[in-house]
Parts: C-alpha cells; structure tokens; sequence
C-alpha cells in the first residue's frame, strides 16, 4: 500500500492536468471573415473552418476556400490542450450551418458532436477507418490521388512510359494496388506489381523480377517509402538506367527520383468550396461525388534524372510542369531549385 | 628644383590612383536595366527556374540587364515609380489601370504568330454547351481576385447565350488538370487554352476525342514587355538594344528554354489595335 502523502501527490497531480484542460481555451484563434460586397448567396448560412492545428499547410487550403466562399465564415484553431468536449461547446456559440474540418482531430470533433451539420472535410488521411463517409451530409477529398490523373502527368514528362513496376506490402496496399493495376490499364498503362515484406526485401524482389520496365512507381505504401527503402531502390534503378517515379511527395524528386506528383493544397481549398456550394444548396449528391480524390497534382521534374537516362523532357510539357529541379543541359551546372 | 620634382612626382601617383581607383567605380556605375516580371499565378520554384534561364540568356547580349521578378505588383509599381526598374513584363490587364499608364508596351509574346492566350469552352456531353446551370467548370484564375474572375467568365458565358445559374468553378494550377478532371468526370466543363488540346491528345487521345469545343470564351493578349515612362526604359536607343535582344531569345538554348516555359516562340512588336477585343 502506497504512503498516504504519495497517493494525495498523485491525486493532486491528476486534478492539476484536469484542471489545466478544463480551464485551457478551447480555440487558439478565432477569425471572422465577412462576405464580399454583391455576394449572390443567402447570407444566413455560416460556415466554420475548424482547423486541427496551427500547423500553416492548412492555411494554403483556407486562403483558396475564402477566395471562393461567399458566406460568413469563422476560422478556429483547435487548441491541441482543450478537452474535444470543450471545443464542441464553443463551437456551437457559433451556430454553424456547414464545417470545412482540415485535419482529423477537426473531423472527429465535428462528427461525434454535430451530426447533424454538414460537413466538408479534407487532409484526413485515414478517412474510411473514421468512417466519415456514412452519412449522407458529409463530403470530403481523399488524401490518396487518382493513379491515372497522376500516371497522365507523369506521361507530360515521359511520353512512352507504359510498363510500370510497382513494390507494395500486401498487408498496406494490397487491395489498393490491385485496383489501381485494373485502373490504370485503361489508360494504356501496364502496371507489374511486386509483393515485398519490408523495406529489406526490396533487393531481392527487384533482382529477381525478369521482366522490362520503364519506371518504377511509389505510391503511399510505408514499406516503401522510407527512406532505407528509397535508398535501396534509387541505387539499382540507376544501375538499370530506369527511373522512379512518386505519387507520395515531391522531396523523392529532390532526393532523384524522376518526377513526382504531390498534392496540390491550394487545389484542396477550391475543391472544399465545391462541394460546400454543393451542400448549402442541398443538392443531392452521389457517394461517388461527396468523398473525391484531389484534383489537380503538383508535378515536379527533376531535369537531372532526366540527363541521366537520356530522357529528354518535351518542351510543351514545360509550361505545365509546377517545379523544375536541376538542369538538362549538358555542361551546366546543377544547381537545385530553392525558395526565394 | 628637388621640392617641385617631388611635387610633380606626388601629382603624377594621385592622378595615376585617381584614375586606377575611380576606374571599377566608373564601370560598376554603368546601367543596369531591371526587368521586373510580376505574374501572380506562377509558383516560386517554376519563377526561380524563369529567371535562372533569362538571366543567363541576357549575359550572352551586350545590353545589361537583369531579370528581375516581383511577389506582388504593388512591388512592381513602387519600382517603376522609383526609377529602380526600367522595364516590366506584367499581364496586359494591367496595362488599362490608372498605375499602368506608366507602362509603354514594346513586345508582346507569341505562340504560332498568335499574340492572344484563347481560352475555350469545353464539355463532354454536348448537351452541357448550352446550360451549365448548377455545373462544375474547371479553370486557371489569371491575374484578377478570384471572385471577380468567375464573376467576369459568367458574363461571357452568358453573351454565348450559355445558362449559368448557380454554375461553380474549380480552380486549378495548370490547364491540363482542368482536361484531365474533366477527362475523369470530376467536373462537368473546363475553359482551357487552345494549346492544351494538343498535349492532351498525346496524353490521352481518346479522351480528347471525347471532348466538344464549344466556342472562344476569352481572349487575353499575352503579358507585353513594357518600357516604364519617366525612367531609363524612355531611352530609345537602350529599348532598341532590349527589343533586338528580346527577338533574339529563341536562338539561344537559354533562351529557348525560358520561351518553352512561358509556352511563347517568339517576341513581336506591339501594335496599339492589339489591344482591342481582348481582356
């Protein structure tokens, strides 16, 4: 049996952290953004952006949705020590006819406390798993992009790609690449796929798989892309003269991969603002249509990777090509893009 | 006679320094012509890649210059009103504002002798043509508030005698998403450049055989090279040099690659009339 003075320190302790939540302030900031002069929509109707986090990403998506939006809008920060409960109750001073929830701590709070408020959410990565999808007035887009959109604007920098070796966990991605396999045939796209247990197994499966390829694909399966496992990849492609192309984040183009297609946040915040014009008029929408991948991709070219097989990237694909990394130019130095 | 010989001798070093020391300073004081470039919907990185290229191409003219882009164009106009900018390639909807009266259009880029960006109207089911109401387009925002934007692209859709009630709009980055989301069925429209048709014809032909043109919607003159008034860019001889240089572009690899970037073959001189008709 603990001493007495131990126990009360815990007691007080425990009643401290409770104390500190109940008391912390359930948002970090609030905004109140007023409609534009000539707005054509009913101004009753108030949205709320609820934001998971100051983290500024979110932002980038805000800055597009309020350029579209023409209803009162409140942007909230949530406050990473208030209580989900607290920040409900706040909230609902609001009085809110529709969230843009970024961020999955937004999303649930939004879910389990205003069901019967529609909702648009947007950069929750396990969405299916919160079964956001389940009711008829929430609409999201997906973290996950369209293989084929992404597979067209691969082809913006690399024409004749057609066959395509993909690497996958079976217990991460193995529904997923089957379907994007059947998906991406249609678009003149052969996709072999190889099962590998870990980023350790990658070797092998890659030395012992006979057939030709023009690229190698990453997708966002974790076995895959980390970087042990990009590493090991990146190595034996060059050995071939082949390239890797990415569907997870530009930094596998900075790091040499080809070209890859990330997601375009700015893209996000336009979408958002669809299917929020979509709800506030009630418009019947189809499963299909609420919950959407992304549109629009950020394409990065990396012109060195290019040089190294003795790909040359065609010139009208440049105007359409959102980032640029190195030179193709023989003799010139390489010399990585950065922010100014 | 020692005394002036030692005279003589202290004037012939100081001249000799004076002229040694003030030499660099006479060169570093020769002109420089900033060009400053203001485009508000291209992203830093494919800006950075622009002006690497351009300056690297002015270095191989005689005329001394620097491209120079800005983030914003209330930056551009503190500039050419300072007289630390000479030049500016800005968009041409600028050119018609109160601060844009500075600006004395010089070149204008072209595509196929084409000195316009034609944007038209496109849809899969043709029955869309004709009523967009309660529809999706998908679209690059140039060079104005979004809201206004949308707002003038509805007037224009309406002079074709399109119904636009409560039609949305999807911004995008670049054209070509606008085809491939409607190629995918995620929007119901796009209003693209002429020129991206023949990229998605590469991309995915049978999708661009799909697709209807439903008619011209816009018609934006291309972002002239302007001499800013009151400054350098009124000297006729250094605008001279600047256009002969600016013709010269797409003969050097340089500057061919900041041409293929701008999606432009060649620099032609601005004509008044060009004006006319076009947003």
């Amino acid at each position: 049996m603990k001493p007495v003075a131990l126990r009360h320190r815990w007691i007080i302790l425990v009643a401290t952290v409770a104390l500190v939540v109940a008391c912390a302030p359930a948002f970090k900031n609030v905004e109140n953004v007023t409609p534009p002069p000539g707005a054509s929509v009913d101004l009753s109707k108030r949205v709320v952006v609820l934001k998971s986090s100051d983290n500024p990403i979110f932002d980038a998506v805000v800055e597009t949705y309020l350029g579209q939006i023409e209803h009162p809008v409140t942007i909230v920060t949530m406050n990473d020590e208030a209580s989900d409960r607290a920040i409900a109750a706040k909230l609902e001073e609001h009085e809110p006819d529709l969230f843009l929830a970024l961020g999955t701590r937004a999303a649930l709070v939004v879910r389990d406390h205003f069901r019967q408020v529609p909702m648009v959410f947007a950069m929750v990565p396990a969405w299916k798993a919160h079964r956001l999808g389940e009711r008829a007035q929430v609409a999201g887009i997906t973290m996950e992009s369209l293989a084929s959109f992404d597979f067209m604007q691969f082809k913006l920098a690399v024409p004749d790609l057609r066959r395509v070796l993909v690497f996958y966990n079976p217990s991460f991605s193995g529904p997923f690449v089957k379907s994007t396999r059947q998906e991406v045939a249609g678009h003149g796209i052969e996709l072999s796929t190889v099962p590998v247990a870990g980023a350790t197994d990658i070797e092998r499966a890659y030395r012992e798989y006979k057939g030709d390829f023009d690229a190698v694909w990453l997708h966002s399966d974790p076995t895959v892309i980390q970087s042990r496992a990009f590493a090991t990849l990146k190595r034996l492609v060059d050995e071939d003269g082949k390239v890797i192309i990415s569907s997870v984040s530009d930094k596998f183009a900075h790091s040499g991969a080809l070209a890859s297609v990330s997601l375009d946040f700015p893209g996000l915040g336009s979408q958002a603002a669809v299917l929020t014009q979509r709800l506030l008029s009630d418009e019947p929408m189809p499963t299909q249509e609420r919950i959407q991948p992304p549109i629009g991709g950020f394409l990065t070219v990396n012109m060195e990777a290019a040089k190294r097989v003795g790909l040359t990237v065609p010139r009208d694909a440049f105007p359409y090509i959102n980032r640029i990394i190195g030179e193709d130019t023989p003799g010139k130095a390489s010399e990585k893009a950065v922010e100014p | 006679m020692m005394q002036s010989r030692y005279n003589l001798r202290l004037i012939g070093i100081a001249l000799f320094a004076a002229v040694t020391f003030n030499a660099p300073v006479f060169e570093a004081q020769e002109p420089q012509e900033n060009i400053v470039f203001f485009d508000p919907d291209a992203n830093h990185q494919k800006i950075i890649q622009i002006t690497r290229w351009f300056n690297d191409y002015l270095e191989t003219t005689p005329i001394k210059a620097r491209f120079r882009p800005v983030q914003n164009v209330e930056t551009l106009w503190k500039l050419a009103e300072s007289g630390a900018a000479s030049y500016a390639i800005v968009s041409s909807q600028y050119l018609s504002t109160r601060r844009g009266r500075q600006l004395e259009p010089v070149l204008v880029p072209a595509q196929k002798d084409d000195v316009y960006y034609r944007k038209v109207l496109v849809v899969k089911n043709e029955q869309m043509a004709a009523d967009l109401s309660r529809r999706t387009i998908a679209i690059t925002v140039s060079g104005q508030e979004p809201r206004e934007f949308f707002r003038d692209t509805l007037e224009k859709l309406e002079k074709k005698a399109i119904k636009t009630q409560d039609t949305r709009f999807l911004q995008v980055k670049k054209d070509i998403d606008a085809l491939l989301a409607l190629a995918f069925g995620r929007v119901d429209a796009a209003i693209v450049t002429t020129a991206t048709f023949g990229v998605l014809s590469r991309l995915n032909p049978v999708a661009a055989k799909s697709f209807h043109r439903v008619g011209e919607i816009d018609k934006i003159l291309r972002a002239p090279l302007c001499a800013i008034k009151g400054g350098r860019g009124g000297d006729a001889v250094a605008t001279a040099a600047l256009v002969e240089a600016f013709k010269k572009m797409a003969g050097s690899p340089d500057g061919e690659k900041v041409m293929s970037t701008m999606a432009i073959d060649s620099w032609v001189s601005f004509k008044p009339e060009m004006m006319e008709g076009a947003r």
